[in-house]
C-alpha cells in the first residue's frame, strides 16, 4: 500500500474510532461551552467594554478546548500499545504524523464549527458573509498550526508524568504569537474594521513552519517505539 | 559515544576540573567591572528625551542580544544531538538554557525598570518586543519542566532536543515583533555617538563572557552530579550483589 493510501486509511480509521467512542469531540465541545459560560460571568457580556475583548474570549475558548483534542491525539491510545502497533505496521512515521494531524484537525474543526455559532448567539454578535469568511479562514489556519505543533508535543507528553499539564505548558507559549494574530484579525472583523490579510499570511507561515518541524522531528520523538527504534 | 566519553576535563582524582571555569568566571567579572566603569565615566550621563534612565540600556540591550545568541546555540546543540546522539550536546543545551534564562530574566527586569522610568508603568502589554521576550522566557521554562518530567534517560535528551529546536521559532519573532505586530513603543535606538556604540559593543562581549561562564558552571555542576549518581548506582549494585 502506498503512503498516500496509508494516510487515507489511518485518517478514516481515526474518524471511525472517534465516531464510535466520542473520545475527543465530546470533551472538547463540553470544555468549550463551559468556558463560554465562565467568560460570560467573568466579563458581563452586556457591557460595552466587552467589545474590545470578544475576539480574545472566542480564541481563549477555542484554544482551551482544542488543547483537550490535541492531548487525546495519543492519550486516546490507552497504554500506548496501539501506537506501538502502528509503528510496527509498514507506515512511514511522517505519514503517521500527518494522518494524526489531519484527523485531529478534523475533530478540532468540527468542535469550532459548533462553538463559533454558539459564541455569536450567546454573546449577541453578528457578522456579514465576508466577515464570516474571514473568521472561518482565520480559524482554519490558526487551528491547523495549533494541531500541527500540538500533535508533535502530544507524542512527547502523553506518556510522561503530568503530561497533560506539561503539554499545555509547552504548547501555549509557542502558539501565543499566532494566537495574537488570530485575536487581532477576529477583533477587527467583529468591530467592523477592515480585516488585514497580513494576519492570514502570518498564520500560514506559522502553519508551514510547524508542519515542517513536525514532519522532520516526529521520527525522533517515536524513535524508541516500534521495530526501527 | 557515551556521556563519560565526552565529560569535561577531569583532575587526577577523577573529579571534573574547576580550573577553566574559574578563569572564565574571573575574566567575565573583570569585563563586567570594566563595563560599569565605562557606563559611569565614559558615556554621556543623559540623552535627549529620556535623560539618565537610558543608562540601564547598557545592561538591558547586551543581555537581550546575548539571550537570543544563547538560545540560538541551544537550537544548534539540539540539532547536533539529534544528528550525532552525543550526550555532550544535550548537556551543553541544558547548560545554555540555564544561562539563557538568567539573561532573559535580566532583560525582562531591566526592561521593566526602564519602562517604569520612561512610560510610568512597569509593564506594557501593547509592546510586542517586551511581550515576545516574556513568551520566550516561558518557553524555556517549559524546556526545564520537560527535562524534569521525563524520567527515562533515553527519551529525555531526545524530547529536550526536539523542544529546543521548536522553541527557537520564537527567536525571529522577537527580532521582527515590532514589524509584525504593530505598535512600536519599544525604542529601536537610544542615543548616538562613538562612545555609546563602543560601550554597547563592549557590553555585549562582557555579558556574553558572563553568561557563558554561568553555562560553564552549570556544565561543571552537572558533570559532578552525574559522577555522584554513577557512583551511587555502583554502590547500590555492590550492596545488592552482597545481600
Amino acid at each position: 500500500m502506498t503512503q498516500p493510501r496509508l494516510f487515507g486509511a489511518l485518517v478514516r480509521w481515526d474518524v471511525i474510532r472517534e465516531l464510535r467512542r466520542w473520545n475527543s469531540l465530546v470533551p472538547m465541545a463540553l470544555i468549550a461551552f463551559v468556558t463560554l459560560f465562565v467568560f460570560a460571568f467573568a466579563v458581563d457580556p452586556t457591557r460595552i467594554e466587552l467589545q474590545r475583548s470578544r475576539g480574545g474570549i472566542l480564541w481563549a475558548t477555542l484554544l482551551l478546548a482544542a488543547s483537550v483534542g490535541v492531548d487525546r491525539a495519543f492519550r486516546g491510545d490507552g497504554d500506548g500499545r496501539l501506537l506501538e502497533a502502528l509503528l510496527v505496521a509498514p507506515v512511514n512515521r511522517a505519514t503517521l504524523y500527518h494522518a494524526r494531524v489531519c484527523s485531529t484537525f478534523l475533530f478540532v474543526l468540527a468542535m469550532a464549527a459548533a462553538v463559533v455559532p454558539a459564541f455569536f448567539v450567546l454573546y449577541d454578535q453578528s457578522v456579514g458573509v465576508e466577515g464570516a469568511l474571514w473568521i472561518g479562514a482565520c480559524a482554519a489556519l490558526a487551528l491547523f498550526g495549533f494541531v500541527a505543533v500540538g500533535v508533535l508535543l502530544s507524542a512527547m507528553t502523553w506518556s510522561v508524568r503530568g503530561g497533560d499539564v506539561l503539554l499545555r505548558v509547552l504548547l501555549f507559549p509557542i502558539l501565543l504569537p499566532a494566537f495574537a494574530a488570530a485575536v487581532d484579525l477576529t477583533s477587527r472583523v467583529l468591530d467592523g474594521r477592515e480585516a488585514d490579510s497580513r494576519a492570514l499570511l502570518l498564520l500560514l507561515a506559522f502553519d508551514l513552519t510547524f508542519l515542517g518541524a513536525g514532519h522532520l522531528l516526529f521520527e525522533h520523538v517515536v524513535k524508541d517505539l516500534g521495530p526501527q527504534g | 559515544m557515551t556521556a563519560t566519553d565526552t565529560a569535561p576535563s577531569t583532575t587526577e582524582s577523577g573529579r571534573p576540573a574547576a580550573g577553566p571555569f574559574v578563569v572564565h568566571a574571573l575574566g567575565a567579572l573583570a569585563l563586567l567591572v570594566a563595563l560599569n566603569w565605562l557606563v559611569t565615566t565614559y558615556v554621556p550621563f543623559a540623552v535627549e528625551g529620556i535623560g539618565s534612565s537610558y543608562l540601564i540600556m547598557y545592561y538591558h540591550v547586551p543581555s537581550a542580544i546575548v539571550t537570543t545568541l544563547l538560545y540560538g546555540f541551544v537550537c544548534l546543540a539540539s540539532i547536533l544531538y539529534l544528528v550525532t546522539r552525543n550526550r555532550l550536546w544535550d548537556r551543553l543545551a541544558r547548560a545554555y538554557v540555564a544561562a539563557g534564562l538568567l539573561a532573559n530574566a535580566v532583560t525582562l527586569l531591566t526592561g521593566s525598570v526602564w519602562a517604569k522610568a520612561a512610560w510610568n508603568h512597569w509593564w506594557d502589554w501593547r509592546d510586542p518586543r517586551l511581550t515576545s521576550v516574556a513568551i520566550m522566557f516561558l518557553m524555556y521554562l517549559g524546556y526545564v519542566a520537560l527535562n524534569a518530567s521525563v524520567d527515562d534517560e533515553e527519551k529525555r535528551p531526545r524530547y529536550a532536543a526536539v523542544f529546543g529546536i521548536l522553541a527557537a521559532i520564537n527567536i525571529p519573532i522577537v527580532k521582527k515583533a515590532i514589524e509584525w505586530f504593530g505598535m512600536a513603543s519599544h525604542p529601536q535606538k537610544v542615543g548616538t555617538g562613538p562612545e555609546i556604540t563602543a560601550t554597547w559593543t563592549f557590553g555585549i562581549v562582557a555579558f556574553l563572557a558572563f553568561y557563558t561562564a554561568i553555562a560553564q558552571w552549570k556544565l561543571h555542576r552537572d558533570g559532578i552530579r552525574e559522577r555522584v549518581e554513577a557512583a551511587l548506582a555502583r554502590v547500590r549494585k555492590i550492596e545488592e550483589a552482597s545481600a
